[in-house]
């Protein structure tokens, strides 16, 4: 016997070794809050659910950029763009469609016909292919055989760049196995490598010698049927209500996850609306734009008719007219990307307790707008500033500051209606980050035997928000005896065998948004 | 990044929405004779009354309308009137109805 133990020591004499034991897990809160979640209209993606992207993929994964000046619904394009430059790790993206988009099979038969477009394959068939990031541009589809007449390459390119965006090697014999034993039948292949495309074979699938992708030219490549297909139909940009229902759900069931969402420049009503309710109820900050070309009027009537009261909305007005940094030319664009992109880059931060700066809001003289060529078409009176306050909008604006001009986030309220702590965005973000935190480590404490659950998450919750007081987001309050924070992990006294009550009390920390200055003569 | 600075590049499915709508009087559906039958096209006018409390505003055509008042919208294409009539269903969901749309 190579080692001195065993795992199960019976009646004989030997050593048994335990399975190592492992009680040094902390809490890691990972990069969720460098997220953002996104419903906009874009020119590829998938609908059928949510999809993430990142800077270095987003002209692939959602198309050519076009200008906001053909159409606003391009400025989520733009928005996600300045988000990336500004910080932000990921975006969660759910593509907006009508129900009328259209999504079609790409099939390749035998002959010189090779691809062809349909709703339904009809057989006989060689391949069938189903693209689900639904191209509004389409594919480069190519297809070989090679003259064992079951192997073929599939494959698909990028009609941008020609770049490969699949290739798929495989068989079109359901029994076929390569040199390890697995199954290499085409669709097999597929569905290993990717979950965004799916491939049929039809039944009794053969190449022939005389179709064109068969085999080798005379100089001895591979032949290919090569095809340009527009597969998918996006249905115009006209969007009923239970097309929206549709986009924002899917940012609710996805798998995966987000810190903020944005509008992406929507002026639709029932898309903020709808976003406002569903940042209710996943606890996530809706960072949105009122469009930059509206008057004051404007803007409050349109914020109010949303009938906001939720610390959860956060709004930001712009008239500013600036540079487009993707397509060129100059337009009103909202600064939500900028906004998400700043509070990403901010939350990457992290003290020695992975806490980060939260108690210091996006707004005011540190946080000056990354875009060029601004022009601000509209200047505030103070009565318009006092209004756009009372009514919760934030203003985005030139400010003329010792250090030097800039243009800035010059206010940080919530849609919450009310002159508690809750109006200061501030305190919306660091509270929701710590529910989010409680509510992920109680998640893990589940089906634990009852003591062992208090245990854990009393022990969790001590260390947590003694480091966010460490962090300078809690303070002592009279209130809680000069505590900065009072919490209680009981079981239930009603329901004491499965039922555990978590509370929680905290003194957050402020934000300056008002000084008053005076000085006396004195004699 | 190598995408700064890229042309605008036209979209095949993108609608104007930048463009403000003609706000006037009511006006009439347009006819237009085609092989000698007239045929009634769909008209892009439409007159919204605000029976709610509070003043309204719509994005689409940027028109306010104050509660209790009326006004006469021309929409330049479908698109636009299909997004009016979308934010007008959710404006009546959210005041609990009022706004009529004729």
């Amino acid at each position: 016997m190579g080692v001195p133990f065993t795992r199960q020591l019976g009646a004989r004499s030997g050593v048994q070794l335990n399975p190592l034991t492992d009680n040094t897990e902390r809490f890691v809160s990972g990069n969720a809050d460098q997220v953002f979640g996104i419903v906009g209209r874009f020119e590829r993606g998938r609908i059928d659910k949510a999809f993430d992207i990142t800077a270095g993929n987003q002209r692939k994964r959602l198309g050519n950029p076009s200008s906001t000046v053909l159409s606003k619904l391009n400025e989520a394009y733009v928005q996600t763009y300045e988000a990336f430059s500004n910080g932000a790790y990921a975006a969660v993206v759910s593509r907006l469609v009508p129900d009328t988009a259209v999504l079609s099979w790409m099939v390749a038969r035998n002959g010189t016909t090779t691809w062809n477009i349909e709703a339904t394959p009809v057989a006989p068939y060689l391949v069938a292919v189903k693209h689900l990031e639904c191209f509004n541009d389409g594919v480069i589809a190519e297809i070989h055989a090679d003259t064992d007449t079951t192997s073929v390459v599939l494959r698909l390119r990028d009609k941008v760049d020609n770049n490969i965006l699949y290739e798929f090697v495989g068989s079109l014999n359901p029994e076929s196995k390569d040199e390890f034993g697995a199954s290499n039948y085409l669709p097999n292949v597929v569905s290993a490598a990717t979950d965004d495309v799916e491939v049929m074979v039809g039944n009794g699938a053969v190449a022939d010698v005389s179709d064109p992708f068969f085999g080798v030219d005379a100089e001895g490549y591979d032949k290919y049927a090569v095809a340009e297909l527009t597969y998918f139909a996006e249905g115009g940009t006209s969007y009923e209500l239970t097309d929206y229902d549709r986009a924002v759900q899917a940012l609710k069931y996805t798998d995966l996850e987000f810190g903020y969402m944005i509008s992406g420049g929507s002026r639709a009503i029932p898309l903020l609306s709808k976003m406002i309710a569903l940042a209710k109820d996943i606890n996530k900050q809706f960072i949105w734009d009122i469009g930059g070309e509206y008057t004051v009027e404007q803007a409050v009537t349109f914020y109010n008719q949303l009938n906001i009261d939720t610390h959860l909305s956060q709004c930001y007005f712009a008239p500013l007219y600036g540079d487009d940094p993707v397509n060129g030319g100059k337009d009103f664009i909202g600064c939500g990307g900028i906004q998400v992109g700043m509070r990403c880059a901010r939350n990457a931060r992290t003290d020695a307790n992975g806490i980060a700066p939260r108690n210091f809001v996006v707004a005011g003289r540190d946080w000056s707008l990354t875009r060029t060529g601004i022009v601000q078409k509209t200047f505030f009176t103070d009565q318009e500033l006092d209004l756009l306050a009372k009514t919760r909008i934030n203003p985005v604006m030139y400010v003329k500051y010792t250090s030097g001009g800039r243009y800035v986030f010059f206010d940080s309220l919530t849609g919450s209606k009310t002159e508690s702590d809750k109006k200061l965005i501030a305190v919306a973000d660091m509270s929701c980050y710590v529910d989010d935190v409680v509510t992920a480590v109680s998640q893990e404490s589940l089906q634990l035997p009852m003591q062992t659950g208090v245990k854990r998450l009393s022990d969790f919750l001590q260390g947590f928000f003694e480091a966010i007081e460490a962090a300078k987001w809690i303070k002592p309050s009279k209130d809680l005896g000069n505590r900065s924070f009072v919490a209680t992990v009981a079981p239930n006294a009603n329901r004491p065998s499965d039922r555990l009550d978590v509370g929680y009390y905290l003194r957050y920390d402020g934000t300056v948004r008002a000084i008053y200055v005076q000085q006396t003569l004195s004699k | 990044m190598a995408r700064q600075g890229r042309n605008v590049q036209p979209s095949t499915e993108g609608v104007d929405e930048s463009a403000i709508p003609v706000v006037e009087q009511a006006s009439e559906s347009v006819n237009e004779t085609i092989n000698d039958t007239v045929v009634e096209t769909v008209s892009l006018s439409r007159k919204v009354t605000n029976n709610t409390r509070s003043k309204l505003m719509f994005p689409v055509a940027n028109l306010i309308v104050e509660s209790g008042k009326s006004a006469v919208i021309v929409f330049d294409n479908e698109a636009k009137l299909s997004k009016f009539m979308t934010d007008v269903e959710q404006l009546n969901m959210l005041n609990g109805g009022g706004i009529i749309v004729e």
